[in-house]
């Protein structure tokens, strides 16, 4: 009875055009809209963690909340306080006159727990949880490949301190050593399965991979079928049966990675990071929106979407090493 | 008394839900964001105007000009002032843009055009002829830099296959260098992979072509073909240099069969067909050694009719 009096008092304030909306000047709960154009929302608030919040609500994404911080550099932390949130992103190039914002992305294969390893390709628990808490005390915004992708669209700026995570093949010591802490820093990161893998003795199984995608916070995407590397090879004989092959192992993989996991794959690392422009061109075409190699390099606003660059962390790298990696910010003066 | 008490129960009850719905009203509008709105705080304003107006006018003075841009469009709306501020500054971007665009068509390295477009777009983010110009140069960067990997690990893989090292490499280069071509034929014979290596195959293809000359030089001319042929299937017919030898080789051979079948003709008729075929199989262009073989084959011909009549 009295849900219906509420549905039906806001059903009636709904049809006098006064539903609850993000854009509509008035009162909300934590913010009160003081004035609005196509470029900016400006908002009253005296809510703790406003810069978040509004991030939530006008933008759609916590994510975001850095955009209203390096709009609002000076704002009060408390008290009242008038605040303007950027309605599309204030400089989607990422390019400032003082040099440009890149996104460092990371490649990791193997875990072990503890602080010991045994091979180049392994990271300890202990090294993984000191570089994801440089990340977190550094104030870094973790993406995922998604959000690559929107900013190589334009829709989406590059944060001040920006980092993606991967971690390639599909190693059990994902789910047992880096998931977690994963977990515990609530940082997402992508993991790129070679389908011919799954299931083998020290390899994930496809039930572990579902538990970890419905986290949310592993995103899993493809890194071909079989391992083979997709840069032409002496055996490949004339270009048609390059393009065939290279087509074979990533529709191949795709409709695995679709039907176990539920969703298509939209992303792909190169197996051992070697590419060519037609296998860009085939990726392309198959509908995938990013590609990572294993060159080192930047990646920026124009950079070749089925080309990006990531950094190998290996065993032996200091957290000296991480910190160089993870730096965003490619100084020139562009005055 | 339970009379009473059951009047005062619906009383409370009624009152009840008035208030409820009353609370209920209240609790919709705040949520609708149509509540009356709270007062308005002239202070909150006033610093933001304050703050953000001393941001524009310090990035202008950086010479930031799109960020300046940027908070003076912050208080414009709000103040219904600075209206100067953002035309004044939107005049300056669009003619240093149109300047750094000039400058990145005329620049002369890839380095100097990368410059021009990025103050192009620290400027104007959206500017589409810096920002494809920018996806280009860095396209070619990345595709130049793939395809030296794709080929280092190519080589690193034949290596493997082949057995040929850069030492071994260095090794046959001596025996090229020094002629020894008859030395390198022999010890490329032991090494069945080798001919997978793509230098090396190169190397040979030279050895067989020079070794055939010696060989030519020599008097050896059927030996020679035969390392020409073996050259040219290396080379899948693609060395114009084994193909020329092969033919110059071809038609000299053809021409001397073609004198030993004329020299045979009146004595050894059959045998000259044989030799002539043989000049025609290596040059069949020859048109002297294919009269000379119809020659030949019509006086077979005529002599086994005689041969014939005479038998009668």
């Amino acid at each position: 009875m009295l849900l219906r009096r509420y549905l039906l008092i806001s059903l009636t304030l709904g049809l006098l055009g006064c539903v609850q909306s993000p854009v509509t000047p008035g009162t909300h709960h934590d913010y009160t809209i003081v004035a609005e154009n196509e470029h900016f929302i400006w908002v009253r608030t005296t809510a703790p963690g406003a810069q978040r919040m509004l991030a939530e609500k006008l933008l759609g994404d916590a994510k975001q909340q850095w955009q209203i911080r390096e709009l609002n550099p000076s704002a009060a932390l408390a008290g009242e306080r008038l605040l303007v949130v950027p309605k599309v992103p204030v400089n989607p190039s990422s390019v400032f006159v003082d040099g440009y914002r890149t996104i460092p992305i990371l490649c990791y294969h193997q875990f072990t727990p503890g602080n010991t390893t045994s091979q180049r390709l392994e990271v300890s628990a202990a090294a993984f949880r000191a570089q994801l808490t440089y990340l977190r005390d550094n104030n870094y915004v973790v993406l995922s490949l998604d959000d690559v992708a929107a900013i190589l669209d334009g829709r989406q700026a590059i944060p001040e301190r920006a980092v993606v995570l991967t971690i390639d093949d599909g190693y059990r010591s994902v789910y047992d050593v880096a998931w977690p802490i994963l977990q515990e820093f609530g940082f997402p990161a992508t993991l790129y399965i070679y389908t011919d893998f799954v299931g083998g003795g020290k390899a994930l199984s496809w039930a572990q991979m579902r538990e970890m995608q419905t986290t949310g916070l592993i995103d899993i995407q493809s890194h071909a079928k079989s391992h083979t590397s997709l840069s032409r090879q002496t055996s490949d004989t004339g270009d048609a049966a390059y393009r065939q092959r290279v087509a074979a192992e990533v529709s191949t993989s795709a409709a695995i990675l679709s039907s176990r996991l539920g969703s298509e794959p939209l992303h792909l690392s190169y197996p051992y990071g070697n590419s060519s422009i037609e296998a860009a061109d085939i990726l392309r075409d198959a509908g995938y929106r990013t590609a990572t190699t294993v060159t080192r390099g930047e990646n920026t606003v124009f950079s070749h979407r089925f080309l990006l660059h990531r950094t190998m962390v290996y065993d032996n790298h200091t957290l000296a090493d991480f910190a160089g990696f993870v730096d965003s910010f490619v100084k020139k003066d562009l005055r | 008394m339970t009379r009473r008490w059951v009047r005062w129960c619906a009383w409370a009850g009624s009152s009840l839900k008035v208030l409820q719905v009353r609370l209920l009203l209240l609790v919709a509008l705040l949520q609708s964001g149509c509540a009356i709105d709270p007062p308005r705080s002239t202070d909150a304003l006033a610093e933001f105007v304050t703050v953000q107006t001393a941001q524009a006018q310090a990035f202008e003075a950086q010479g930031q000009l799109r960020t300046a841009l940027i908070y003076w469009m912050t208080v414009e709306q709000l103040t219904g002032e600075n209206e100067n501020n953002t035309r004044r500054l939107q005049v300056q971007i669009e003619q240093l843009v149109e300047q750094y665009l000039e400058q990145a068509s005329v620049a002369q390295s890839g380095q100097r055009r990368k410059e021009a477009f990025l103050k192009v777009l620290a400027l104007s983010p959206g500017e589409s002829v810096a920002l494809d110009g920018l996806r280009e140069l860095d396209t070619r960067r990345v595709v130049r830099l793939q395809s030296a990997k794709s080929a280092a690990e190519n080589a690193n893989r034949v290596r493997l296959q082949t057995g040929i090292t850069e030492t071994k490499l260095a090794e046959f280069q001596a025996l090229l260098d020094a002629a020894r071509y008859r030395a390198f034929v022999y010890q490329a014979g032991q090494l069945p992979e080798a001919d997978k290596h793509p230098k090396f195959r190169q190397m040979k293809i030279q050895a067989l072509l020079q070794f055939a000359r010696q060989l030519q030089r020599s008097g050896q001319t059927e030996q020679a073909l035969e390392r020409l042929q073996q050259a040219d299937l290396l080379a899948g017919g693609e060395s114009s240099s084994v193909a020329e030898a092969l033919q110059q080789l071809r038609q000299s051979l053809s021409e001397e069969w073609v004198m030993q079948g004329i020299s045979l003709m009146n004595r050894e008729p059959e045998r000259a067909v044989d030799a002539l075929q043989r000049a025609v199989g290596y040059d069949p262009a020859n048109l002297v050694a294919q009269q000379q073989l119809a020659r030949a084959r019509k006086i077979v011909d005529n002599l086994n009719k005689l041969k014939a009549l005479q038998a009668d």
